[in-house]
């Protein structure tokens, strides 16, 4: 057995006993904390926003962990719950600010725009600037591969679609970031 | 995770531009960000637990009824001030007495309804059937039977000789009838009542005093004591 599942079986265990339940919980958050954070630092952009979606990721995975079940991993499963949070906190950004579906890209630009250091003629802002551009699918698996480097597998049991779909995604992200930058 | 060998080798296969891309991450965030997190998150859940369980007993179940009751009673007491203050100002008691334990033992389910079953050939509606049958049949047969006598030749006959008659025999005939009755009231014995219209003058009583004799009408004024003897003669 894997010893990364292993070890996330014993924290899960640990949480449903009463006495170790805050220290399992504690344990966990730390371990997946890093990298959930930026996996929704790169959908929402502001750190604001992404600290609320990733308190509301560990609230559902306290609230959750009692039913989990080790059939998936745990890791799977909080970014299974970061990717739906993200999503679900843009489509609400959206409604408020009355954004329609194609004009998405342009809001997280702006956001984009008023973080500290940007520079658009920097390669590294001009990159996030072309993922942006790209829809949300599109982006969640740019995101997963190119920075996460996260295999087509695990990203099917995360977004529930088959790897051909994902490679797809990911072929035609890589091409329309490519054709942002040269003409950028 | 792939190696990123693998990653690297099919980005730069689909666009050597975008792989060449440095991967430095340009979002600034604070050292003591995730050192904290996981202390904040806690305290979060903490609160909110709390908060859940702050409420006393059976809050929400009885929430809405004691809202109601509220309500209800602040508004009749308002709407009985204003419209009577003294009956406003009376005490609100159930004169009316309800058994012991009666709420308690109340059985909600009603008793099964006894069918009743009636006859459709019932004697005593024969009966009056056939009374009232005989009835009208009685009716019919003496209606009948008059007619029948009115339309015989004697009430022929006497119709008739009603119609015979003359005027002036009628008038004749009643004159003989007012004189027997004339006769009548003459010979009305006098009572006490019909005594008192008689009208009786001093001429009279004189006379009726004449033949009285004298001794006896002396004893009289003696006895009584009356000057009107005196004054009469």
């Amino acid at each position: 057995m894997n010893p990364q599942h292993s070890e996330d079986e014993e924290l899960v265990a640990g949480f449903k006993e009463p006495k170790t339940k805050e220290s399992a919980f504690t344990s966990i958050v730390k371990k997946y904390q890093e990298r959930i954070y930026w996996q929704i630092r790169r959908l929402v952009i502001n750190h604001e926003d992404a600290n609320d979606v990733m308190q509301n990721v560990f609230i559902k995975a306290w609230n959750g962990l009692d039913n989990f079940r080790a059939e998936s991993q745990l890791f799977t499963w909080l970014y299974r719950i970061a990717v739906n949070e993200s999503l679900s906190f843009l489509d609400q950004q959206k409604k408020r600010s009355n954004i329609s579906i194609d004009d998405s890209g342009l809001h997280l630009e702006e956001k984009l725009q008023s973080e500290k250091d940007f520079d658009s003629n920097k390669a590294v802002w001009k990159l996030q600037l072309a993922i942006q551009q790209l829809p949300e699918k599109q982006r969640i698996v740019f995101n997963l591969r190119y920075f996460e480097e996260m295999g087509y597998e695990e990203m099917s049991k995360i977004l529930e679609t088959s790897v051909g779909a994902l490679k797809a995604s990911y072929h035609h992200a890589v091409k329309k970031i490519e054709d942002y930058i040269l003409n950028h | 995770m792939n190696s990123s060998k693998t990653i690297l080798s099919e980005t730069q296969a689909i666009s050597q531009a975008v792989a060449n891309l440095p991967k430095t991450n340009p979002f600034t965030l604070s050292q003591e960000y995730f050192e904290l997190f996981s202390i904040n998150l806690l305290r979060t859940i903490q609160q909110s637990e709390q908060k859940a369980l702050s409420t006393p007993e059976n809050y929400f179940s009885t929430f809405p009824s004691k809202l109601l009751e509220k309500i209800k009673e602040e508004n009749s007491t308002a709407e009985l001030e204003e419209l009577s203050p003294i009956l406003a100002g009376m005490q609100k008691q159930n004169p009316f007495y309800v058994p012991e334990n009666y709420f308690a033992t109340f059985n909600a389910t009603p008793k099964k309804e006894q069918t009743i079953i009636r006859s459709v050939f019932s004697y005593k509606r024969i009966i009056r059937y056939a009374a009232a049958a005989c009835i009208t049949g009685l009716l019919i047969i003496s209606y009948t039977y008059n007619q029948h006598n009115a339309t015989s030749p004697l009430a022929a006959q006497q119709k008739n000789s009603a119609s015979d008659l003359s005027l002036e025999s009628i008038i004749g005939y009643l004159d003989e009838v007012d004189d027997v009755k004339d006769d009548n009231e003459n010979d009305t014995p006098i009572t006490a009542e019909n005594n008192l219209l008689v009208d009786i003058n001093q001429e009279t009583i004189r006379q009726v005093l004449q033949e009285i004799p004298e001794n006896d009408i002396k004893q009289f004024i003696d006895q009584t004591g009356s000057t009107e003897y005196k004054s009469l003669n």
